[in-house]
């Protein structure tokens, strides 16, 4: 019976398969003869057997595409240790903007990057971080970064790509040419270091530094009079005078951050602690520094050096201060100059009180140097003094001598491999000189995060990483240094980051090159042990390194660097200097400035910046033209009116705009736009300004010719010009809407501020409150949150709009929707400008919105979708919204805004990871407006109540805006408790509400703009 | 058209033709109704045209007016499913041609119900020629302005019952101190109450045309609306007591609807809407472009309908002299607006006014005051009011005046408010126009199908105007 068994049974069809000849066994697993040959059909190669498969796929497809894509949702099974879902963590890392860098806290949720603050322990950040900085978390999500790596244009690996570039490097330096890292500024300790192991590597190799934006001027002077090869940075805290020479340290300087910081500290005035700084500019452009000027003077740029003689001459021969070599003394002599009235005032000024020069860093060398000697000849240099030598810029000297032996080099084909290490000259270039110096390089390699113009010339490129998935260091201008650690791993798996590139590239030349430090990782905790290990004193790295870690920097250690004064350097640069003032050119003049969002373009492809409005200009998503309206007349334009741009370089065709306070016969304009690689967002918006300059110096002035087109180009500000009382129609007062005053009159008379003020109107002291026939709400238990915003602080820097909108996930609507008037900040900074368009005074406000008490827009909403919460806030409860605007149109401040369309709708992966979880994303057609951070208020007191606490401590809730505002000008907390900040700061002398006449009772108490005017008694 | 002046008949019903008259028959007051019918001939010419076939120049017309209805439709659904940014509105200006337009119909459909119920109450009879038409004309022009508040907002999907007051498991309520939600009941009550009085005014002559009708369908749908009236005593005397409550209940609803509408401006803050002028300003101007809509077209319809006996000269007259006074009211509104910005000494209001006279949009202001108070002064001559070209055409420059009105109100005030920071400018987009245009087309094709298929005239009001109608007792 058992052989009868199923199971045993064998079934065969002929005897070779009896016999289990191995060739039929092996046929039997197919279900065709291997020699049975598809039937194809007469037309294409598809067989049938394809073709149903084919048609299975799209069978598949057509049934899962009405689907919205299945994801899975998968809890942790095991909690990671360190990791609470919903509860987000801080990790400590740092950020590099040129040569400056500062250390940051990022926020992640989930294991991902949502939001950027600068770290508070880190003496240069101290919690703030810039615009530029914030944004930066955009680009780790940019869909647009490149995945593979290029040979050839053909996809390849990065290990594969490194080996063909070692290859090249082989080739060409047994040839005898040489090698070439063209790299951008930096602040990293470990990458000079690699830098210099590179060029000791590799045969013939060197790095050079060759960023966008090169400003050669403050560096050389430096070095030359001083000898001290780097830019200074001086310490405006210290200072009681400011002159600023077209020098924008609040704007578009990469060290801005510090310098706002520094400044705003000394421009609080309160009436019990009156001490403020003063601050002269003189400038051809309106720049964002200077419109915070207490003085602004509008000199023509060929003036300045004629201006600042006069400036040194007053100083040295007038006031006598004294230090300066007798060569130089005698040059001064006879170079007062009647064209500047307001030179003896300033010079008495400067020489009366601790006081600093600050020379725009697009100027040249000589003028440079007459800060420098102004800055001595007021005892300004010096350790402990405003200009400490010990605080530089690290690695920012000068590279214009470097730059220019390359060009040559490159131009002569004596180089046989040039790498782009991050830098893209392509487009930094005018295309002659980048065609003439890369036509005779054998080969050119591109390492970048985006397929940008240089790559697009390089026959391989390598993808690198974005900073937050990166190992490195930086060292902070006070010699504090910091680790960058990488806060998710690459989102692109395997994906090097440049220093890796660079060191695989090494390697693969040479095995025994970075063999015990294959990562870079290992390498900048090679340096730490080596360099920072020893001085601190701990028993153990690890220990040492992971205090590093969580706290992001170390000590200050200053570099002492001694000044070695050069008399003679300084007498020839003079002469240069006067000869340069006395040769006058004639014409109009182009200055290109870098701009205040994008910088020098790198990162232009980040929605955030590009939508972020010029602080001065309002402008976005372009560069424009810009002239005083004298030019624009000459020149026959409006706002918009198409203009032909031409220098020796080239020629561009920019838009003009005029902007009141700049000086006749210039026109300004902006780097940073006209990209055509690299992204969508970035691709052909605005001109290529770099498209123009022949010089090594990539910003400052040169001669130009300007003609109007006669096309009308369409230019998207988020605020139109409208001074306070300009045109002569709109000729009324609207002293309601901002406060200000000089330091003298407020101090004389605080009430001087509220002259025009309805007389039952005061300071938040006067608590005299206008009949109402409704009901107050009542506040008296728990919390009442309220903020305040110092106007005079404020400089307009726009950290708190780019603050808010990575934290309150703000779409960006793009230029069209702009022009519409429908961009979606929420917190905007509002520009006025009073007195002549020549030399107007700008008035900055900080708008969001006012949780009024009275809240116009919470009675008229017919579905009760805003209301006011028991805590004074002014609730938007999205999904209740059914869009009729009438709140927004009933909003006094016009804060709130719509979403007229889905600006969700076009976001690809991954760029929707950089959402806060916290925060709702809106669909269209509702209204939101800013909450006052809600989430940041409810997560503390989730906290709050584990610690069974009812009440918030005092500084526990910090707006995102108030996060990042480097000049601390928002304050916000609870007004129930009269010990609170914020409580002290509405009872200011100087606070106002802003159309306190209309009842509505905001809860924002802003305080006026002081101006520490030169009375005229000096 | 069939002369009704027969002379039989004539003879038969001339009571003042026996010459013993003391004054001058030139003198007398104008008859309501000319050429002397009998009240057959009344119902034979309305009905004439409901039982008639429809002319070419009919089925034209619809076909034209639906057609640019049904791209206002389409236009409709593309704001619906893309979102209100294919319209011109933004930031400052959140609202603009749509509560322009709801306004503006609003405002037309105001002459129906003040002619069949405040003119009835003044015992006007002149208005029983031109009321049935004016109350289909309201109806008509309150569907189109019941189109913009729901659309208009940017969830329409939610919008149509998160605005009603209905009971629900969040015992979520609307927020009754909003003036939309008032504006949600008023409008809704007008257009209930208009519909209603509609109605009951027609049960009599559909009647009328039940008893004529020959065609089948026809006969079923006018027995069912006639509700069963037989022309019973009882049933008259029903009839003329529930439309004269209907009239007592519509009366204050003239009132009511335009004060509430011009609440959603007053109510707010913003200078140029903050007034207490409002309410009857914009009542004034809301007769005003009532009565203009209707000229238009009741000008159009007597000739076209063949209806000139019955809506005379003189109903045009009267309409002119109405659109006069009004007109007169809107200006001095103007001018009162402008006194007080001044007045008050308020910085906005007064900047408010100067650059609605002398800003951007002066052009709209200016269309709108020459439109709305100079142009209807024409009105003073008694040749202009009885021509009918020059009072037709006038009759619509008040239709483009008020509209321009309503524009004027919204964007301009909007547009530029307390902070200079935020002042913005308002460009229509083709969609903006493209449902605006296709409003007019619905209003007009109901319209058209209105007068084609229901009797323009109210046929037993007109009968009681009938000269003889009434007994007089001259002879004696």
């Amino acid at each position: 019976m058992s052989d009868t068994d199923t199971s045993t049974k064998t079934y065969w069809k002929s005897f070779r398969e009896l016999g289990k000849d191995p060739e039929v066994l092996e046929q039997l697993k197919h279900e065709f003869p291997a020699d049975y040959d598809e039937p194809t059909t007469d037309a294409s190669s598809i067989t049938r057997r394809t073709f149903l498969g084919l048609m299975a796929a799209s069978a598949a497809l057509a049934a899962t595409s009405c689907r919205r894509p299945e994801q899975q949702i998968v809890p942790y099974v095991k909690k990671p240790e360190y990791l609470t879902p919903g509860i987000a963590d801080q990790f400590a890392t740092a950020f590099t903007h040129q040569n400056f860098a500062s250390g940051l806290l990022v926020r992640s949720r989930e294991g991902r990057p949502v939001k950027i603050e600068g770290n508070d322990l880190c003496s240069i950040s101290a919690g703030k971080a810039m615009p530029l900085t914030q944004a930066s978390l955009l680009s780790l999500y940019d869909p647009e970064r490149m995945l593979r790596p290029t040979v050839n244009n053909s996809d390849s690996t990065p290990l594969n790509a490194m080996r063909r570039m070692a290859d090249a490097i082989r080739e060409v330096t047994a040839k005898g040419k040489s090698v070439r890292i063209l790299v951008d500024e930096h602040a990293s300790p470990s990458r000079a270091r690699l830098y210099g192991e590179l060029e000791q590597m590799l045969p013939n190799t060197r790095v050079v530094t060759w960023p966008a934006i090169v400003a050669g001027g403050a560096a050389e002077a430096n070095r030359q009079l001083l000898g001290i090869d780097a830019v200074l940075v001086p310490d405006l805290s210290r200072a009681d005078v400011i002159l600023g020479i077209e020098s924008d340290f609040l704007g578009s300087d990469p060290e801005s951050l510090y310098h706002i910081r520094n400044f705003a500290k000394r421009r609080k005035p309160e009436t019990g602690s009156p001490d403020m700084s003063r601050f002269y500019s003189a400038e051809a452009t309106m720049t964002m520094t200077g419109s915070n000027a207490d003085t602004r003077i509008r000199i023509k740029p060929v003036e300045i050096d004629e201006f600042l003689l006069a400036l040194l001459n007053e100083i040295v021969i007038v006031q006598g201060r004294g230090g300066l070599d007798a060569s130089i003394v005698s040059q001064l002599t006879g170079r007062a100059n009647s064209r500047f009235p307001a030179i003896k005032r300033i010079a008495a000024d400067l020489a009366a009180k601790p006081s600093v020069v600050m020379v725009g860093r697009h100027l040249p060398v000589h003028t440079h140097a007459l800060g420098v000697l102004l800055n001595k000849a007021l005892g300004s240099i010096g350790e402990g003094r405003i200009i400490d030598p010990r605080h530089a810029l690290p690695f920012s000297g000068a590279k214009n001598a470097g730059i220019e032996s390359l060009k040559q080099e490159l131009e002569s084909g004596s180089v046989g491999v040039v790498i782009f290490a991050d830098v893209n000259p392509a487009y930094a270039l005018p295309a002659d000189t980048f065609r003439s110096i890369v036509s005779r390089v054998l080969y050119r390699f591109s390492l970048s995060q985006y397929a940008d113009e240089t790559s697009k010339v390089c026959s391989i490129f390598v993808p690198v990483n974005h900073f937050l998935e990166t190992w490195s260091d930086v060292r902070m201008l006070d010699g504090s240094e910091g680790v960058v650690q990488p806060l998710i791993a690459p989102l692109n798996d395997g994906q090097p980051s440049l220093a890796d590139t660079l060191m695989g590239i090494a390697h693969a030349f040479d095995e025994t090159f970075f063999a015990t430090t294959p990562t870079f990782y290992n390498y900048v905790q090679k340096r730490w042990r080596e360099e920072r290990y020893p001085a601190s004193g701990r028993p153990s790295f690890d220990g040492f390194w992971n205090d590093v870690l969580r706290s992001g920097r170390t000590d200050a250690a200053p570099v002492s660097r001694t000044v070695n004064w050069s008399g003679s350097a300084a007498a020839s640069l003079l002469r240069k200097a006067a000869t340069a003032a006395s040769a006058q050119p004639t014409g109009m003049m182009l200055g290109v400035l870098p701009s205040n969002t994008l910088y020098d373009g790198r990162y232009a492809n980040l929605g955030w910046l590009m939508e972020l409005p010029d602080p001065v200009t309002k402008v976005t998503w372009d560069n424009v033209a810009i002239m005083s309206r004298t030019t624009a007349v000459r020149l026959g334009v409006e706002t918009g009116g198409m203009l032909n741009v031409k220098t020796k370089a080239g020629t561009v065709k920019l838009p003009a705009f005029i902007q009141p306070g700049v000086a006749d016969d210039t026109v300004f304009t902006q780097t940073g736009f006209g990209r055509t690689e690299g992204g969508r967002v970035s691709a052909d918006k605005g001109v290529n300004a770099f498209a123009l300059l022949h010089s090594t110096d990539t910003i400052g002035y040169l001669p130009v010719t300007i003609e109007a087109t006669g096309e009308k180009y369409a230019v998207a500000t988020t605020q139109d010009h409208h001074s306070l009382s300009g045109d002569e129609l709109y000729d009324i007062d609207r002293s309601e809407i901002v406060k200000e005053g000089t330091l003298a009159a407020f101090l004389k008379d605080p009430a001087s501020l509220y002259a025009k003020d309805l007389p039952l109107y005061g300071t938040e002291k006067n608590t005299d409150r206008p009949i109402s026939i409704t009901t107050p709400h009542d506040y008296s238990k728990g919390h009442r949150w309220g903020m305040t915003i110092d106007t005079s602080a404020c400089v307009g820097c726009n950290a708190c709009v780019i603050a808010c909108v990575s934290e309150n996930n703000i779409p960006v609507v793009g230029k069209d929707q702009v022009l519409r008037g429908r961009e979606m900040h929420w917190i905007r900074i509002d520009r006025y400008y009073v007195g002549p368009d020549e030399s107007p005074e700008t008035l900055l406000q900080p708008m969001l919105c006012q949780h009024c008490e009275k809240a116009p827009c919470e009675n008229v909403c017919p579905v009760a979708a805003t209301t006011h919460s028991p805590e004074g806030l002014n609730e938007m409860t999205y999904n209740r919204c059914v869009g009729t605007r009438y709140c927004s149109n009933n909003c006094p401040y016009k804060v709130r805004r719509f979403n007229y369309l889905n600006y969700h709708k076009d976001e690809r992966e991954p760029v929707n990871m950089v959402f806060n979880p916290d925060v709702t994303v809106r669909m269209r057609g509702i209204m939101e407006k800013c909450t006052f951070c809600v989430h940041r208020i409810n997560e503390a007191k989730y906290h709050a109540k584990n610690e069974g606490r009812d009440m918030l401590r005092d500084g526990e809730v910090v707006t995102a805006c108030q996060q990042a505002c480097p000049a601390d000008a928002i304050v916000f907390g609870n007004t129930n408790d009269p010990d609170s900040a914020v409580s002290k700061h509405r009872t200011s002398d100087r606070g106002y509400h802003v159309l306190r006449e209309l009842n509505v009772l905001p809860s924002i108490t802003y305080k006026a703009k002081i101006r520490n005017t030169n009375g005229g008694n000096a | 058209m069939r002369t009704v002046t027969d002379k039989h008949r004539q003879d038969s019903w001339n009571i003042e033709g026996g010459g013993t008259l003391a004054v001058d028959p030139k003198e007398l007051r104008e008859p309501l109704v000319e050429g002397k019918p009998v009240a057959a001939d009344v119902t034979e010419t309305v009905s004439r045209v409901v039982e008639s076939k429809p002319t070419k120049l009919w089925y034209g017309t619809v076909t034209v007016t639906s057609a640019v209805a049904g791209w206002g439709i389409l236009t409709i659904l593309y704001t619906v499913f893309t979102g209100i940014g294919v319209w011109g509105n933004n930031q400052p200006v959140g609202w603009a041609w749509d509560i322009t337009n709801f306004v503006f119909w609003i405002g037309i459909g105001h002459a129906g119900t003040l002619i069949s119920a405040i003119l009835f109450l003044f015992r006007q009879k002149w208005r029983t020629a031109i009321n049935r038409a004016a109350e289909a004309m309201t109806i008509f022009a309150v569907i189109c302005a019941l189109i913009f508040p729901i659309i208009h907002t940017g969830r329409p999907w939610v919008a149509v019952y998160w605005l009603l007051p209905l009971p629900n498991q969040m015992q979520m309520w609307v927020n009754f101190r909003s003036p939309l939600l008032w504006d949600v009941f008023a409008v809704s009550t007008y257009f209930a109450v208009s519909a209603m009085f509609w109605f009951v005014g027609l049960v009599p002559d559909f009647a009328t045309l039940r008893n004529r009708a020959k065609n089948k369908i026809a006969k079923m749908a006018f027995t069912f609306f006639s509700m069963g009236w037989t022309g019973a005593n009882r049933h008259w005397h029903r009839y003329e007591k529930a439309y004269l409550i209907m009239a007592g209940i519509s009366t204050p609803l003239v009132l009511s609807v335009h004060t509430i509408v011009s609440f959603d401006f007053a109510v707010s803050v913003i200078p140029g809407w903050h007034t207490t002028i409002f309410p009857p300003y914009f009542v004034a101007g809301a007769i005003f472009s009532g009565f203009g809509m209707v000229l238009t077209l009741m000008i159009l319809a007597r000739k076209l309908l063949n209806l000139e006996q019955f809506i005379t000269i003189k109903h045009i007259e009267n309409m002119s002299k109405v659109l006069m006074a009004t007109g007169l009211m809107v200006g001095y509104a103007y001018g009162i607006e402008f006194f007080i910005a001044w007045y008050s000494g308020n910085p906005y209001e007064r900047f408010v006014f100067i650059n609605r006279a002398f800003g951007p949009y002066s052009w709209a202001y200016w269309t709108m005051v020459s439109c709305n108070v100079f142009i209807p002064q024409l009105f003073w001559f008694r040749g202009i009011r009885r021509n009918l070209l020059i009072t037709w055409i006038i009759s619509i420059f008040v239709n483009i005046g008020m509209w321009f009105e309503r524009f004027v109100i919204i964007v301009t005030s909007l547009h530029r408010d307390f902070l200079p920071s935020s002042w913005g400018m308002f460009t229509p987009t083709w969609v903006d126009v493209s449902i605006f245009a296709g409003t007019v087309g619905l209003f007009l094709t109901l319209f058209l199908v209105f007068a084609k298929y229901l009797p323009v005239l109210a046929i037993s009001e007109v009968k009681g105007i009938l000269p003889g109608a009434q007994p007089k007792h001259g002879h004696h």
